[in-house]
């Protein structure tokens, strides 16, 4: 899976999709959903609140999208990614939903083939885990001032404004803290996730 | 929206707490549904951020949040009242300090000399006998040697005599002999040139504080400098 942090290389990878799906390459759709199931099934889960209805939704959007680029290409080829959530939105909507659900018919070998890779990083690091890993994550950080600026950001939602001024500190280094705590965060969670994976292959 | 302004702009979070404009929110989620380390930052700050709120909820992060064990304990009343007493008997020491230091800088002893002189004073009772010594430097640091005699303490005392007048120059108190000699410095600049005395006094532990005998005085002439 490549990684595409530059917007440019995204629109031209999108580009390149669609004029393979137009051509019938079937590989190119199993790229397809590859390279956005996972945002796409976060994306709907994040409305929905609902796992199974958001990975339906996802396998239904893939179907439709892949169906139609098959016949003509969208008008944006640069911009598939809003394409995709573009569908899958209007998909959420449960009046929308019901009748897609009954109106598709699209061949559906790509969706299932990359249906494993839906996964995330972390989904093997459970909730229980993830709170041990926050407390070691605050212990760890020396200065009571940024153990302010993770709390009043996540636990209280407070607006980055508002804790600069309250804590006394620049724009900059609520950055830099909030950007190094994540980060350590992060790296908390890829650890446990393979120490877990570990420990599910020993057993 | 590229990496920068989702960093500048806090987007994630805003995005997390559904603070995000429609605009912004849409560019968002198309920028991360074909990025997935950028998916991977949003849904480890996700999961950070209901960490951050379960350890809230269930009271465990005031812990967390709380200053250290060290900094509680600082504002505990056990260490206020500890901190009282040490307030109060260091406070006590250094007003004893104090005393002592008026005293020594009256005497000039806390100075720095670049040379001493010994000067052995030697009591002869009944006798009219002076001791004379050339008037030191303003460097220069005197020690008078006495004999001492079966007290506890002493107490030196320094006199200028001027005519019937003598004039107290300094006192040091609280004197231990050591192999039967009392060591009393003097700074050099205040043995001016003229007649002075030494006097001697001494005291016994379980004497009342303010007791002392005298038992000896000492004639002392400095003399000008060649």
């Amino acid at each position: 899976m490549v990684e595409t942090p530059d917007p440019a290389l995204e629109a031209q990878i999108s580009a390149e999709l669609v004029k393979r799906i137009g051509l019938g390459d079937r590989r190119a759709e199993e790229e397809l959903v590859r390279r956005y199931q996972r945002g796409l099934i976060y994306l709907v889960q994040r409305r929905t609140r609902d796992p199974q209805l958001a990975l339906d939704i996802a396998q239904d959007t893939f179907r439709i999208a892949i169906e139609k680029l098959r016949q003509s290409p969208i008008e944006q080829v640069e911009r598939v990614g809003a394409f995709l959530r573009g569908t899958a939105l209007n998909l959420a909507s449960a009046d929308v939903r019901k009748h897609v659900r009954r109106g598709t018919t699209a061949d559906s070998d790509a969706v299932d083939a990359a249906a494993d890779d839906a996964a995330g990083p972390f989904d093997n690091v459970s909730r229980e885990q993830d709170k041990r890993l926050v407390r070691k994550l605050l212990d760890e950080l020396p200065v009571q001032r940024d153990r302010e600026i993770l709390i009043k950001t996540y636990l209280e939602d407070q607006d980055k404004s508002a804790i600069c001024e309250a804590l006394g500190v620049d724009s900059a280094h609520y950055n830099r803290v909030l950007f190094r705590a994540k980060e350590r965060f992060r790296e908390l969670l890829t650890t446990a996730a393979s120490q877990r994976g570990l420990k599910l292959v020993d057993s | 929206m590229d990496r920068q302004y989702i960093r500048e702009h806090g987007v994630i979070e805003r995005y997390l707490r559904g603070a995000l404009t429609a605009d912004e929110e849409q560019a968002f989620e198309e920028a991360y549904l074909g990025d997935p380390d950028l998916l991977d930052q949003v849904q480890a700050a996700e999961r950070l951020r209901d960490g951050i709120k379960e350890l809230g909820r269930t009271g465990r992060l005031e812990q967390l949040r709380a200053p250290a064990r060290w900094r509680q304990w600082l504002a505990s009343p056990q260490y206020a009242v500890a901190a009282s007493v040490l307030l109060a008997v260091s406070l006590g020491f250094s007003a004893m300090l104090y005393v002592e230091n008026v005293d020594l800088r009256g005497t000039g002893l806390s100075q720095t000399f670049e040379r001493t002189r010994l000067v052995r004073l030697e009591a002869y009772r009944g006798n009219n006998n002076v001791t004379p010594i050339s008037a030191p430097e303003t460097d220069e640091r005197i020690v008078f040697a006495l004999d001492a005699v079966a007290y506890d303490t002493y107490r030196a005392t320094l006199l200028r005599r001027d005519g019937d007048q003598f004039e107290r120059i300094l006192t040091r108190a609280d004197l231990e002999a050591d192999d039967e000699t009392i060591l009393v410095g003097v700074p050099g600049r205040v043995l001016q040139p003229g007649a002075y005395e030494v006097l001697l006094e001494g005291r016994m532990n379980d004497w009342p504080a303010d007791r002392f005998e005298e038992f000896t005085r000492m004639d002392l002439r400095v003399l000008p400098r060649n």
